[in-house]
C-alpha cells in the first residue's frame, strides 16, 4: 500500500459503512500498513466505527494498534481504545455465555 | 492473548507522570492473567515513589499484592527493589522489617537488595550497618559481593578496596567475576593503573568480559 494508503483507508471504511467488514486478515494487513505509515488517526477512525457496527478483531490487531499509539506518545487514546477493546469482550464473553446456557 | 500491550501503556503513563493509572493497569492486568516482569513492576513502583503521599499509594499497592502469590518474599523483595530505585531506601528497610514481623524469613536475595537500596543512594553509614548487623548473624557470599559492586558504584574506592581485600584474604568469601569488572572499572576510572596490576596478577582465574575490555581500554587511553 505504498502511496497510497488515502485508498487503502477509503475503502473498508465504505465497506464497514455499508455493513461488510473486511475480514480479520484483510483488516490485521491493513492495520500493519496504517500503523506503520503512522497513519493513527485513520487506523483510530475505522476501528472505531467497525467497532460502532459490533465488527471484532483478531487479538494481535488490538494490541499492535494500542502498543503504537503509546509508542507514538498518545497513552490516553490507547486507554480509550483499551477500554473499548475490553468492554466489547467482555459483552462478547457474556454473549457465548448465553448461547452456551441455550444449547 | 488481548494486552500484551500493558506494558506499553503502563509505560506511557509512567512518562506522563500518571503513577496512578500505572497502577491500576498493573493490577489489571494481573487480573487478566498478565505477570508483570520485574522491570514493570519496578518502573510502576518507582513512579509511585515520585507521587505525592508515596507511602499511601505504596502500601495500598503491596497489600494488594500480598494476596496473589504464593512465596510471599517474591512479593517482598519486588518492592524492596522498587523502592531502590525509585530513591527511597527508608522504605525498601521498611518492607525488609514488615516482612519479618508479618512472620517471613527473609532470604539473602532480600538482604541483598535492602543493601542495593542503601548503597544505590548513598546512605553508606546505613549500609555499613546493615551489613554488619547481617554479618554478626551469618555472612553471605552474595551479600560481600553486592556490598563491593554496591561502593563500586558509587565511588567509593576507599570502602570498596577495604572489603575486597578482606574477601580476597579470607577463603570463604571470594569476590565474584562482577566483584572484580567493578574493582577494576572503578581503579582504571580513578587512574589507580598499579593497584589493578596488583589485582590482576594475584589473581589466577581469567578476567570478566567487562574487565577484558576495560583494561586494553584504559591502557590505550592512557598512552
Amino acid at each position: 500500500m505504498e502511496g497510497s494508503s488515502g485508498k487503502a483507508y477509503s475503502l473498508p471504511k465504505d465497506s464497514i459503512e455499508q455493513g461488510y467488514f473486511p475480514g480479520k486478515i484483510t483488516f490485521s494487513i491493513l492495520a500493519d500498513a496504517l500503523c506503520r505509515q503512522g497513519e493513527l488517526d485513520m487506523m483510530m477512525d475505522l476501528v472505531l466505527l467497525a467497532l460502532s457496527k459490533n465488527f471484532t478483531f483478531s487479538d494481535s490487531t488490538c494490541n499492535k494498534f494500542i502498543s503504537e499509539l503509546c509508542r507514538a506518545g498518545r497513552v490516553e487514546d490507547g486507554y480509550v481504545m483499551h477500554g473499548e477493546f475490553n468492554r466489547r469482550n467482555i459483552v462478547a464473553r457474556e454473549l457465548l455465555r448465553k448461547l452456551d446456557s441455550w444449547f | 492473548m488481548l494486552g500484551s500491550y500493558y506494558a506499553s501503556l503502563i509505560h506511557g503513563f509512567n512518562r506522563s507522570n500518571r503513577g496512578d493509572f500505572s497502577c491500576r493497569l498493573l493490577i489489571e492486568m494481573q487480573d487478566k492473567g498478565h505477570e508483570p516482569t520485574r522491570n514493570l513492576f519496578r518502573a510502576v513502583i518507582c513512579r509511585l515513589c515520585d507521587m505525592e503521599n508515596p507511602e499511601i499509594h505504596f502500601f495500598k499497592l503491596l497489600e494488594m499484592q500480598l494476596p496473589r502469590h504464593e512465596t510471599n518474599s517474591m512479593v517482598y523483595n519486588s518492592f524492596t527493589d522498587g523502592d531502590g530505585h525509585g530513591k527511597k531506601p527508608e522504605l525498601a528497610r521498611e518492607v525488609f522489617e514488615m516482612m519479618q514481623r508479618n512472620g517471613i524469613k527473609p532470604n539473602v536475595c532480600s538482604h541483598a537488595l535492602t543493601l542495593k537500596a542503601y548503597l544505590r543512594n548513598e546512605r553508606i553509614s546505613d549500609a555499613l550497618n546493615f551489613f554488619k548487623a547481617m554479618h554478626d548473624n551469618k555472612m553471605d557470599v552474595k551479600l560481600y559481593n553486592s556490598m563491593v559492586v554496591g561502593l563500586c558504584g558509587v565511588k567509593r574506592t576507599d570502602l570498596a578496596l577495604n572489603f575486597f581485600s578482606e574477601g580476597n584474604a579470607s577463603k570463604e568469601m571470594v569476590p565474584s567475576m562482577e566483584c572484580y569488572d567493578a574493582v577494576v572499572q572503578l581503579l582504571c576510572s580513578t587512574k589507580k593503573h598499579d593497584i589493578v596490576v596488583n589485582i590482576m596478577t594475584q589473581r589466577d582465574a581469567s578476567v570478566g568480559l567487562r574487565t577484558g575490555n576495560v583494561l586494553p581500554w584504559h591502557s590505550l587511553r592512557s598512552n
